[in-house]
């Protein structure tokens, strides 16, 4: 957040909750107007408390209002040069654009079963170790790409959503700690921390993307057939596992009925049913032909559809008080 | 009469039902008794609940009213014994308690019931319930005050003292001297008449009108109640109704009243003439409250009492009124000559005519309204319908107004020997009446074929196209103040309104009464301003008014027969005359008003350069063709080998119409030359904001031409590819571009398009796997299509790079024309594999996938469903469209300029805003079917 009025720049606070508030000097690009020279940016920091803790929690901190520009190694030499030298081992962004590749997966139970028969390949895609259980590793559909397989970037560098939130996981608890510390300290001293930015943003980046847009057809060609090649060896063992869910019957008795098992199975029974249906249907609307035959049929029918005229009338009448209130009054335009 | 003896007279007759002598009395009587019994057997069985229901005031109500026949004063007593009665019967019904709720509730079943029949649907009926419940007045005590008024009027007029007879001069004087100048019509009485001007007590003095009939409605200018004044008989001569001489009388007849009641004493009210329906030859005394809160101050009522001359029967010989005769004599020739035909004076015939059956006509309208419970809802409803219309009794309003309605749904229900049943019947629901009529002005083309009811032999003046509906028994055409186009606009309004009412989809209660259709701007296309005075018209002179008609006529006539079919609807309009001070004389119209003519136009012909007339052989026809262009005829053989006189217009200047073009040359030859440098042409003025805006003799998607071209080539050139693994089963627009839609017909963005291949087993069973496999079929299509043609450019993109499970590549192709000036086209092809869908809706359905795949399946399988269906079924729905309509494009076009400029884009989807601009189009209720497209903006704008 950039804040052009020096006055509200004073007042600004030191920490809000139980974030210390870092201000950031943003780097001057030519062209900018003279009262955007010393622009700030606000980082907020504080030790990360997630609901669900993992072993990484103790030693990270939680990053809100990122800048648009940040990567792993701009906050990596941000900590190592201006704030202490606290050791960063990874960053993790919460909204990039591009987002991160992301992949539909199964529950997991559902593929607890499937034991020791991980993926070869490491989840390279997705950092979510918070997550990464047994089965996250296989992807309900297609491979994960790797670098033969993955399509050509079309950006040059990931950039991050305004406002975005990062965790910053330090070596040890020890770093983390110091880091924040010298965050603290920073706020406390006022002292000024100059914010490296990224690659290029502005037009360059758009200048690159369109560039980059249209990939030379031998290196699209080339992740095709690796691709292609991965998926056929990916949808194989999937099928082993999924074959396997589908003849053991859970704990209620059911056998789970999932998708592989002849391609367009689900989709004929679903016919089969439908056709069941209008079967039903017919033979009912048969039937209909003796309606009418008793006095007594005649005088529910004709009491039904008294009592249908009178349930429309009752609609209606509703509908029109609803639009009456609605607009009011009834009014001529004039 | 003293008041004392008609209250006297009241009491009998309500006791005793007795008939009276007179007339009207015997007619109005007639209805007494059925009311009084139907009363009686809805009282005894209490099973028609329906109809007991409001029957206790409906019996009082047209009580009421056939005693306002005879005399106002009656009427007002009449007024609050049922204001008193009606109390009582609330009490009563407070008292019933229990029975009450019970009846309410069945009535309205019955209501409903009853309604699937007679209403268009419930909630249309609830609706005209709520709105006439809304619009009708109710007769309280404000509206008292102006009846207390009406009331002392009544006997100031009665008086007032005879005036003995005299000659023109001393009756101008004798009048001066008590402040008010004569109203005389123009032209003015010659100063060395015969005859003389007398003053005599009133044989009656009636209130009528919409007030007393109850069909008056709430509006903001206020009521108008109409006070008959019914001149003596002994005051007039047989000869009268010859040359002004009736109207002469009348005026000073209305003066002496005016100059009566300024001299009152006692009472004080504001005095100002007006024209009855702005016919000069009708002048009419306006009373309006004094405004100083004494006991003769109206104020608080919004009434205004317009006090009118109505003429005794049986004077003046029927025949002589007739439409066909004269009854306005060369000057010089005093006795009638059979040389040479007289020229007939149809419309002074019909004013003269309509002031003896003033009260002929109350009496149908009473003994209408006494017979059919519906007429009085009808009569507001015809009366809400024309003035949201703009439609008004005034000559300068149209001529066909409330009382011309209510006359025409009397009339309507008349037999009429020889014609079959009457088109409306007395049992008809409100609804049914309203629309009956309106059906009966659609079907009717009165201005080409006269309606008679009841008269045989009647001969109607062939000049003009002016309608006629000839009422036989009273013997008067009650639409005389109508003009030719004034009757074209109501007949094109009926019939819209009757083709909205036949849409079973929608109620369009809203577009037949709430919303106004009256704005010129969205009705017409092109206006034309003329000042009087560029006509060659001097408002000062003596025959002016007679001379503007004429010109108006000429006006009209002239560009319908230039115009052809450019024009869907002409129509005249200039400012309506105001009230005038009694101590002025009338005053004129000012030569720089304006005459407004509006145009609207049928966009696909409007700018039509070549008009073809007949062909050179047909002598007669070619010779009028010519004198009627002028120099601007010209002998042209055309292509087909037909030799046709024809007329041509340029193109050359971009600013100037084609329509301006015709429309100034034709009134400069035709009507004045003065026309050319006066007229003020606007006409279609937004078309300057997008390129090829103006519909300059061509369709409105011409500009698109070249990219449809384009992208035809394209296809052509990819189905012809041999190689490819799989056939092309189609490919198709998905782009603004590729449906005439897009602000610039100029390129800035690729077009995208969509190909669907033949279906093929050996399409992988997974979307990603899918979406790789699209690459790959890319990549040959583009090898294969730069292979073939060096034209061509083709280049594989990437999009969706965090989705795998979504399109993940397209084809860029530009297509270099290589031409001069010949811009180059991009294209951006995606391929539709109709598999997706399928997989999508399994994963949807899929207990084993997690909560997040499974939102991501569903926004993916909405995006498919966006870009590969949707989006191909709008752009060729929207491509049939703006072939069909001319001016959608443009319409589409110009709003989403608006949009842009107003930065509102980015939040409003561009298929939005088509499909607004598109309803305009499709459902223009109330508003007719063609217009340019400024005009569909201006809708649209107000719609947001």
């Amino acid at each position: 957040m950039t804040s052009p009025l020096p006055k509200i720049r004073k007042s600004a606070p030191t920490s809000v909750a139980e974030f210390s508030i870092l201000p950031l000097t943003l780097p001057t690009y030519p062209g900018l107007p003279s009262s955007c020279t010393d622009a700030k940016h606000y980082l907020y920091v504080k030790a990360h408390a997630p609901a669900i803790c993992t072993e990484s929690t103790a030693r990270s901190l939680f990053l809100a209002n990122v800048p648009i520009d940040a990567s792993e190694a701009n906050l990596r030499a941000l900590f190592a040069e201006q704030l202490g030298g606290a050791r960063v081992e990874s960053v993790e962004f919460d909204a990039s654009v591009p987002a991160e590749v992301s992949h539909k997966h199964f529950k997991v139970k559902e593929v607890e079963e499937k034991d020791g028969k991980k993926d070869a390949r490491p989840d390279r895609g997705t950092k979510r170790k918070r997550e990464e259980g047994k089965g996250r590793a296989m992807v309900a559909e297609g491979v994960i790409a790797d670098g033969e397989s993955a399509l050509p970037r079309i950006w040059s560098s990931a950039a991050r959503k305004s406002g975005s939130g990062a965790v910053v996981v330090f070596l040890d608890k020890a770093s983390m700690r110091g880091a924040l510390k010298e965050v603290q300290k920073v706020v406390k001293d006022h002292a000024a921390i100059h914010w490296k930015g990224g690659e290029a943003l502005g037009v360059e980046r758009y200048r690159s993307h369109l560039s980059l847009l249209h990939p030379p057809p031998t290196l699209l060609s080339s992740t095709t057939n690796a691709y292609l090649t991965q998926f056929d060896a990916a949808a194989s063992q999937r099928n082993r596992a999924l074959a396997h869910l589908r003849s053991v019957p859970d704990e209620d008795g059911f056998v789970t009925v999932t998708r592989g098992g002849g391609r367009s199975a689900p989709a004929a029974r679903l016919e089969i049913a439908q056709q069941k249906q209008s079967e039903l249907e017919d033979r009912k609307r048969k039937k209909g032909s003796l309606d009418g035959f008793y006095r007594f049929q005649n005088r529910e029918k004709r009491k039904e559809e008294e009592g249908r005229l009178r349930k429309q009338f009752e609609k209606d009448r509703r509908r029109v008080q609803e639009m009456r209130e609605r607009r009011g009054k009834l009014r001529l335009e004039s | 009469m003293a008041p004392a003896t008609k209250r006297r007279k009241l009491k009998h007759e309500d006791e005793s039902s007795e008939p009276d002598g007179s007339a009207a009395d015997n007619h109005v009587d007639g209805a007494f008794p059925s009311d009084n019994d139907e009363r009686d057997v809805n009282d005894g069985s209490m099973d028609d609940l329906e109809l007991v229901s409001d029957n206790g005031s409906s019996t009082e109500a047209s009580l009421e009213e056939d005693d306002e026949d005879e005399d106002i004063e009656e009427e007002e007593e009449v007024a609050i014994e049922t204001v008193t009665k009606q109390q009582r019967v609330a009490t009563n019904a407070q008292d019933g308690g229990k029975a009450k709720p019970h009846r309410h509730s069945d009535a309205q079943l019955q209501d409903g019931t009853y309604t699937a029949e007679t209403f268009k649907s419930n909630v249309f009926k609830l609706q005209v319930d709520e709105l006439l419940d809304q619009v009708k007045l109710k007769y309280s005590k404000k509206e008292a005050s102006a009846e207390n008024a009406m009331r002392t009027l009544k006997i100031i007029i009665e008086q007032l003292p005879s005036r003995e007879p005299q000659l023109l001069a001393g009756a101008e004087t004798s009048l001066k001297a008590s402040g008010v100048a004569i109203p005389f019509p123009s032209p003015p009485p010659p100063t060395d008449v015969k005859y003389k001007f007398r003053y005599e007590r009133p044989a009656s003095i009636n209130a009528t009108g919409s007030y007393p009939l109850k069909t008056a409605t709430r509006s903001e200018e206020g009521i108008g109640i109409d006070l008959v004044v019914t001149m003596p008989k002994a005051i007039f001569q047989e000869k009268d109704y010859l040359n002004y001489r009736y109207f002469y009388k009348r005026a000073f007849y209305l003066a002496c009243l005016a100059a009566g009641i300024k001299k009152s004493k006692e009472h004080k009210f504001k005095l100002s003439f007006d024209c009855l329906n702005g016919n000069q030859l009708q002048p009419i005394l306006v009373v309006r409250p004094n405004g100083n809160g004494d006991g003769d101050d109206f104020s608080n009522s919004k009434c205004r009492i317009d006090i009118l001359l109505a003429m005794p029967e049986g004077i003046f010989p029927d025949a002589k009124l007739l439409p066909k005769a004269n009854c306005i004599r060369p000057k010089g020739d005093d006795i009638e000559s059979d040389n040479k035909p007289l020229t007939s004076t149809p419309f002074y015939n019909s004013t003269l005519r309509s002031e003896v059956t003033v009260t002929p006509y109350l009496k149908l309208l009473h003994s209408s309204a006494a017979n059919c419970d519906a007429f009085q809802d009808a009569c507001i409803l015809g009366r809400i319908w024309l003035k949201q219309r703009g439609f008004g009794s005034g000559l300068r309003k149209g001529g066909f107004g409330n009382f011309e309605w209510a006359a025409l749904m009397a009339l309507l229900m008349q037999p009429n020997p020889g014609a079959g049943a009457p088109p409306l019947s007395s049992g008809y629901s409100s609804y049914q009446l309203f629309k009956g009529t309106l059906q009966f002005l659609a079907r009717h083309d009165l201005s080409k074929k006269a309606f008679s009811l009841q008269a045989r032999d009647v001969a109607f003046p062939k000049s003009g196209l002016a309608p006629i509906f000839f009422d036989g028994p009273r013997g008067l055409n009650i639409l005389f103040k109508m003009t030719t186009w004034s009757y074209a606009q109501l007949h094109l309004e009926a019939k819209i309104s009757v083709d909205t009412l036949g849409d079973v989809l929608f109620d369009q209660f809203d577009s037949i009464f709430i919303l106004r259709t009256d704005l010129k701007r969205y009705r017409y296309d092109a206006t034309l301003e003329l000042p009087i005075g560029a006509l060659g018209l001097d408002p000062t002179q003596k025959s002016y008014e007679d001379q503007l008609a004429g010109t108006c006529q000429k006006i009209y006539t002239t560009l319908i027969r230039a115009l052809t079919d450019r024009v869907t609807a002409l129509d005249l309009s200039l400012r309506a005359h105001s009230t005038w001070s009694v101590t002025t004389s009338r005053p004129s119209d000012d030569a720089r008003d304006r005459l407004l003519i509006n145009i609207a136009t049928d966009p696909a012909n409007a700018n039509r350069t070549v008009d073809h007339g007949p062909s050179a052989e047909n002598k007669q026809e070619a010779a009028s063709f010519r004198k009627f262009w002028g120099d601007k005829s010209e002998l042209r053989r055309f292509r087909d080998g037909s030799i046709l006189e024809s007329v041509v217009w340029s193109t050359k200047d971009a600013s100037v119409s084609v329509l301006e073009h015709i429309v100034l040359y034709i009134l400069a030859k035709h009507v004045n030359d003065g026309i050319r440098e006066n007229a003020h042409f606007t006409y279609d003025s937004f078309a300057g904001v997008i390129s090829s805006g103006r519909l300059q003799g061509q369709s409105g998607v011409t500009a698109f031409a070249p990219i449809m071209a384009a992208f035809t080539q394209l296809e052509k050139d990819i189905r012809e590819l041999e190689e490819l693994p799989l056939s092309v089963r189609h490919i198709r627009g998905a782009d603004a571009q590729l449906r005439y839609t897009s602000v610039d017909a100029q390129q800035s963005t690729p077009a995208s398009i969509v190909l669907q291949l033949e279906a093929s087993a050996r399409w992988p069973d997974d979307l990603c796997a899918i979406q790789r496999t699209k690459i790959a079929f890319l990549l040959k299509l583009s090898e294969l299509l730069s292979a073939s043609h060096k034209t061509y450019k083709a280049q594989v993109g990437l999009e969706n790079p965090s989705q795998p499970s979504q399109n993940q590549a397209f084809l860029d192709i530009t297509l270099k024309t290589g031409k001069h000036g010949v811009p180059d086209y991009a294209f951006r092809l995606r391929i539709h594999h109709d598999r997706e869908a399928t997989l999508l809706e399994r994963q949807l359905k899929d207990k084993t996938l997690d909560a997040q795949s499974r939102e991501s399946a569903a926004l993916a399988l909405a995006l498919y469903s966006r870009d590969f269906l949707r989006v191909l079924s709008h752009t060729q729905t929207v491509q049939n469209l703006c072939t069909r309509h001319t001016a959608l494009s443009p319409a589409i076009r110009l709003t989403k300029r608006w949009f842009d400029s107003h930065l509102l884009s980015p939040h409003v989807a561009p298929e939005l805003i088509e499909l607004l601009v598109i309803r305009t189009f499709l459902q223009p209720h109330p508003l007719a079917r063609t217009f340019m497209c400024h005009d569909r903006l201006l809708t649209d704008a107000g719609l947001d």
